[in-house]
């Protein structure tokens, strides 16, 4: 009684006290209810629980926890001082290892900072993995927290180099994950697997990866192909290349139709030739001691090359004849089922891929045909493809590109300008050359030593002991500085000539020498 | 209606807080009953319109805890009251209330006028009712020339007037005071008495509290006297304070020691100061045979003073068994 | 209502009239300003520095004068008595408390307002410098996250007052804190619960041996969670469920990393404010009701 007379006195069963409980069960159930959703549909990725973390340590975890909800503030004060660490004024270009581990927190306290993946990695790629004093030339000293001594060897130089080209792609990763909308932390990745790591095979996937990205233009694309032949796989770069091609040619864009033109030429044609024809010639040469054949057609005859080019656009000719039609045969397995092309077609010839490049280089001529009434692609139109740039940081660009790029000879006329390709055994590099060039090449270099050895005759009145004494001292030796063929000397009658090319062993006239070229071109 | 303010046993117990703080260390109180203490016990009493009622009673009587259950400031545990008919807590009852609690402290960032204003406010006065009445009361209480300057520049005695500035801001029925003299100086004092005398003129309820006796007898109609939580007394003061003359007081000079201690046999009291004697004596036959005693042995009657019976007397025979410091002592202090 | 307003502007005349407030306001405002020399010590992102240094700060001040301010808001009516004569006039008490907090809203409104001022001014002027090309949205954008803090500084107080109208000032100012942190954490809370359900979908076998065997009884047979995993659950699910989710008035990521590749405006200012706005609103109400529910039923010393 006492009691219930309590409860009335303090209101429990008052108007005010119901019409307030109904009211907070109401907010209070639809607040519950709304961050149940919320909890519900958290967002996918703050992704420092998933990220993968710098071996050891757990830093970042409890950084993002302690920061309560400031993430965004102490991200940034990390940032500022990652930079004065690096080039500030309190800089130690030794201490990249903890740079990395400064941008991962970066990151992972702030996984859409943009800027940090894009100046991290460039700390921790391009500068960490040069091979110079301010990279991984030098390492800090052990057990120390100052201090730096250069590496015992420059292959211990180059695996710091590749660690630190590892952590920014990993880097790049957690930005590829953490920032679904922006191709960048993807295109960052390619770049440093293609000039970093020299990787192209690895670009791949980050290539592809950018071009899934929303904001991702449609020249990233293009570089997928490039990649793909770069790493080996020209089939498949090919069939990219073309299908871009088609595209373009329905599109009816003359810039697209001229790039991919001259990609297939350059990058698909060219340097499927080249791979195929090294094949076959380290075959040949493996076989037959370190002679080189006389010439391709000597691949083909003894098998190492079992087709001729000709002969197979020959066949598709006959095969259209055939059929009366002008497109070209599926592929080169129904010529050969057909009898328009002479080989077992039990035991097909390999490397097939070289003949799918035939079919394909069909198509080509036809394309050009039918697209021929497009304006001539001018130089400064492929500039606006930035992996142009890229290509030029490669540095076992096949030459022949270089006949691409200059004249301006239609496209056909260019791609049949590629001349003869020959593996020379005595050349330093141990792949397939340009024969027309090289010789043209050594013709120069043949014509400058000559000259310098009749002045040296002129004023010694004898001939040198060896051709390094034409040189001034620092000034490299000819077998070094030109096309990479070693010279023969005799030192008494004072005649040089080059083993290789016996038809310079004589005379050297203009034609030998070829059309004159930009300085910069030389091997 | 002539009762305005009626309690029905009201009673409140103190129960101390979960956690308590002794002599600075936090202290886990689990045992909360036997820390429950009571402060006020079954209080009956009826104030009616336009007197003048005083609850009496020493420190931790109950006074405070009576007037904070009537101001809705505290819950009663038990019993129930209406003031003007309605329940506790009901806000038209509170429209017609005007309050000033003991030591009161306001605001001390607002000026005299912000304060008064702000109190306007809440009463839901309007902004022109406010404007006409603000510049009135402190008229009345005599702060005029302070009305710009900030509270915590005013004197004691100041915030005592302009506390009862913002107890009348509403034209009250009833206006509760608590202890409203206590640490004023003399004249303060006679403002205040003053003040409440006017109010009573005007036909205004006045209810306060007071531990200071004379004040209230001053200008009381009727007290009620509290002690430890009970209402022991309540009446008209006539009532309460009979008219015989309980005692007197006979001080005379140069009277003879056998003298002396013949009247002492009648006296009540005897105080003897170098030749001055005082005797205080009950009886009007005793006080006769005294006075005659003295001008018989030739000594000099200096006075001669009839004592009629104070609030005070009723108080200390009611509160009795001890004096005040021991009777707040035995139950500690009740805020 | 006149009367709440009548309390809400005397609160607002008292934090005005308060000298700790602007010295505090004066270090936000410095701490603001600092954006100009530290953006010489980032080499890009010189606007995103700027903007995440002003928005930190104005958050972090607001919310220390919300604390500040907050938990002595009652408190200090109780200390003072004043309340006395507050409650004995005819206004209820959830009116008190409504005004009280509408006050100290509006004061902190205030300060934010003076801070996003500087704020604006500042990188106004530094654009003129910096040529940020996305300027307008980065406005837009600190706008939004500046509003979307103003809603968290809504819950802050409401929180300060439930605890001041029950508690001293120390007291209400850590458990304030701690629902601050709670808050904050919200998310991890909930991965948490969630990590406590996996763990036994997964990993039963584990559980189920140990020190636990031997309470097979209380295990789950379905899940081979004991009773205490489920208490675990329920106890760090209520903890996510029941405190405010800070992390939805976060909106400073966006002031700093915002997409400027597919611009939808209307979207970007709509996006998760609404969402905000439909939480905070229940959300700051229940609490309040809380906080009148426990002022209304309190005897005052």
């Amino acid at each position: 009684m006492i009691c219930s007379s309590a409860i009335r006195r303090r209101g429990f069963l008052s108007r005010n006290f119901l019409v307030g409980l109904v009211l907070f069960i109401l907010c209070a159930g639809f607040a519950i209810h709304r961050q149940a959703l919320y909890l519900a549909n958290m967002r996918p990725y703050r992704p420092y629980l998933t990220i993968n973390l710098i071996p050891g340590t757990r830093s970042n975890q409890v950084i993002k926890a302690a920061a309560l909800g400031y993430d965004d503030f102490l991200s940034v004060f990390l940032w500022l001082r990652s930079i004065q660490d690096f080039g500030g004024q309190f800089r130690d270009p030794f201490a990249l290892e903890s740079q990395a581990n400064a941008f991962w927190s970066i990151t992972a306290l702030q996984p859409l900072f943009t800027e940090a993946y894009d100046f991290g990695g460039l700390v921790i790629g391009d500068e960490g993995g040069s091979l110079n004093i301010w990279g991984s030339r030098v390492r800090p000293v052990e057990e120390q927290e100052q201090g730096w001594q250069f590496v015992n060897s420059m292959e211990e130089a180059r695996q710091r180099a590749d660690a630190m080209n590892e952590q920014a792609l990993a880097l790049f990763e957690h930005g590829i994950e953490s920032d679904p909308d922006h191709f960048r932390h993807a295109y960052n990745a390619v770049y440093t697997s293609v000039s970093g790591l020299h990787d192209p095979r690895r670009a791949v996937p980050y290539a592809e990866v950018a071009t899934l990205r929303p904001d991702c233009p449609d020249w990233v694309a293009g570089t997928i192909p490039y990649l793909q032949g770069r790493s080996g796989e020209h089939r498949i770069a090919m069939a990219l290349w073309f299908a871009r091609l088609r595209e373009a040619i329905s599109a009816r864009s003359d810039l697209q139709i001229g790039i991919n033109m001259r990609k297939i030429a350059e990058d698909g044609v060219n340097a499927w030739n080249c791979q195929t024809l090294t094949a076959a010639l380290s075959l040949w040469s493996g076989m037959h001691g370190r002679a080189l054949p006389d010439s391709l057609d000597q691949l083909v005859t003894d098998g190492f090359l079992t087709f001729d080019p000709e002969d197979v656009l020959a066949s598709i000719e006959l095969w259209r004849a055939a059929h009366s039609t002008t497109d070209p045969p599926p592929d080169l397995q129904t010529l050969v089922v057909e009898g328009f092309f002479p080989a077992d077609p039990e035991n097909p010839p390999e490397p097939l891929a070289f003949f799918d490049y035939i079919r394909f280089l069909d198509d080509v001529r036809r394309l050009q045909e039918t697209t021929s009434q497009f304006e001539t692609i001018r130089e400064a139109d492929l500039n606006l493809e930035m992996y142009l740039t890229v290509q030029g940081r490669i540095p076992d660009c096949p030459l022949n590109a270089w006949y691409i790029h200059s004249g301006d000879a239609q496209m056909l006329e260019r791609m049949q300008r590629i001349g003869p390709f020959s593996y020379m055994v005595d050349h330093r590099d141990s792949r397939v050359w340009d024969t027309n060039r090289l010789f043209e090449d050594t013709a120069r270099d043949l014509v400058s030593l000559r000259r310098r050895l009749s002045n040296y005759h002129g004023s010694h009145d004898q001939w040198p002991e060896t051709l390094d004494e034409l040189f001034p001292e620092g000034e490299s030796a000819p077998v070094e500085r030109g096309t990479g063929l070693p010279f023969i000397y005799d030192p008494a009658d004072g005649t040089v000539h080059c083993r290789t090319f016996p038809a310079l062993n004589g005379e050297i006239n203009e034609t030998m020498m070829g059309p004159p070229r930009p300085v910069d071109e030389g091997g | 209606m002539d009762n305005v303010i009626v309690t029905q046993h009201l009673s409140k117990i103190y129960v101390q807080d979960f956690l308590t703080f002794e002599s600075g260390r936090p202290r886990l109180n689990l045992r909360r009953e036997t820390k429950r203490r009571e402060a006020l016990r079954d209080l009956n009493l009826e104030v009616r319109r336009g007197e003048i009622f005083g609850l009496i009673g020493p420190n931790g009587a109950g006074k405070t805890t009576a007037i904070k259950i009537l101001m809705g400031i505290h819950f009663p545990t038990r019993g129930s009251a209406k003031i003007l008919g309605r329940p506790l807590g009901d806000k038209w009852a509170k429209a017609q209330i005007g309050y000033l609690p003991e030591n009161p402290y306001f605001y001390d960032y607002l000026t005299g006028g912000e304060f008064l204003d702000y109190y306007g406010r809440l009463y839901g006065m309007g902004r022109s009712q406010r404007r006409a009445k603000i510049p009135e009361l402190l008229e009345r209480v005599g702060l005029t020339a302070s009305v710009s300057i900030p509270l915590r520049g005013y004197s004691k005695g100041m915030l005592q007037r302009i506390g009862i500035a913002q107890a009348l801001l509403n034209d009250p029925e009833i206006v509760v005071l608590d202890e409203p003299q206590s640490g004023l100086d003399p004249i303060g004092r006679k403002e205040i008495r003053d003040i409440i005398l006017s109010l009573r003129e005007q036909g205004k309820t006045v209810f306060f509290s007071s531990h200071i006796l004379q004040d209230a007898e001053m200008i009381c109609d009727r007290v009620g006297i509290l002690h430890l939580g009970d209402l022991v007394k309540i009446g008209r003061l006539e009532e309460l304070l009979t008219a015989q003359v309980s005692e007197f007081e006979i001080v005379a000079s140069g009277m003879r020691a056998e003298a002396i201690a013949e009247v002492e046999r009648t006296s009540k009291r005897t105080l003897r100061r170098a030749d001055d004697v005082l005797f205080i004596i009950e009886r009007r036959g005793d006080a006769d045979a005294a006075l005659a005693k003295i001008s018989a042995c030739g000594g000099t009657l200096l006075s001669f003073t009839p004592r009629k019976e104070t609030l005070e007397d009723i108080f200390l025979k009611q509160v009795g068994r001890g004096t005040r410091e021991v009777a707040g002592a035995s139950r500690g202090e009740v805020a | 209502m006149d009367k709440v307003f009548a309390i809400a502007q005397n609160t607002f005349k008292e934090a005005i009239r308060n000298r700790v407030m602007y010295v505090i306001l004066v270090f936000a405002i410095l701490f603001i300003l600092t954006g100009v020399v530290v953006k010489d010590l980032t080499i890009a992102a010189h606007g995103l520095v700027i903007r995440a240094i002003g928005l930190w700060a104005i958050n972090v001040f607001g919310l220390i004068l919300a604390l500040l301010l907050g938990i002595g808001l009652v408190y200090t009516e109780l200390d003072k008595k004043t309340i006395y004569t507050i409650v004995s006039k005819p206004i209820d008490r959830w009116q008190f408390l409504l005004g009280k907090y509408l006050g100290l809203l509006l004061t902190l409104y205030l300060i934010v307002v003076v801070m996003s001022a500087v704020f604006l001014v500042e990188i106004h002027l530094l654009n003129r410098q910096i040529q940020d090309p996305h300027f307008g949205l980065a406005m837009l954008m600190s706008l939004k996250a500046i509003f979307l803090g103003c809603v968290e500084l809504a819950v802050v107080v409401a929180f300060a007052l439930l605890f001041s109208s029950f508690s001293s000032p120390v007291l209400s100012g850590f458990m304030t804190l701690m629902v601050i942190v709670a808050g904050r954490l919200n998310e991890d809370i909930e991965r948490f619960a969630q990590k406590i359900i996996a763990g036994f979908e997964g990993g039963g076998e584990v559980a189920k041996q140990g020190f636990l065997a031997g309470m097979a009884f209380l295990r789950d047979p379905a899940t081979g969670a004991t009773i205490f995993d489920q208490i675990k659950f329920l106890f760090a699910k209520g903890t996510a469920l029941v405190f405010p989710n800070f992390e939805l008035f976060n909106a400073r990521t966006l002031a700093l990393h915002f997409d400027t590749v597919d611009v939808n405006i209307l979207k970007m200012i709509t996006v998760s404010t609404s969402d905000a706005l439909i939480y905070a609103v229940p959300y700051t109400a229940s609490v309040l009701l809380l906080a009148m529910f426990l002022f209304g039923r309190r005897n005052f010393r």
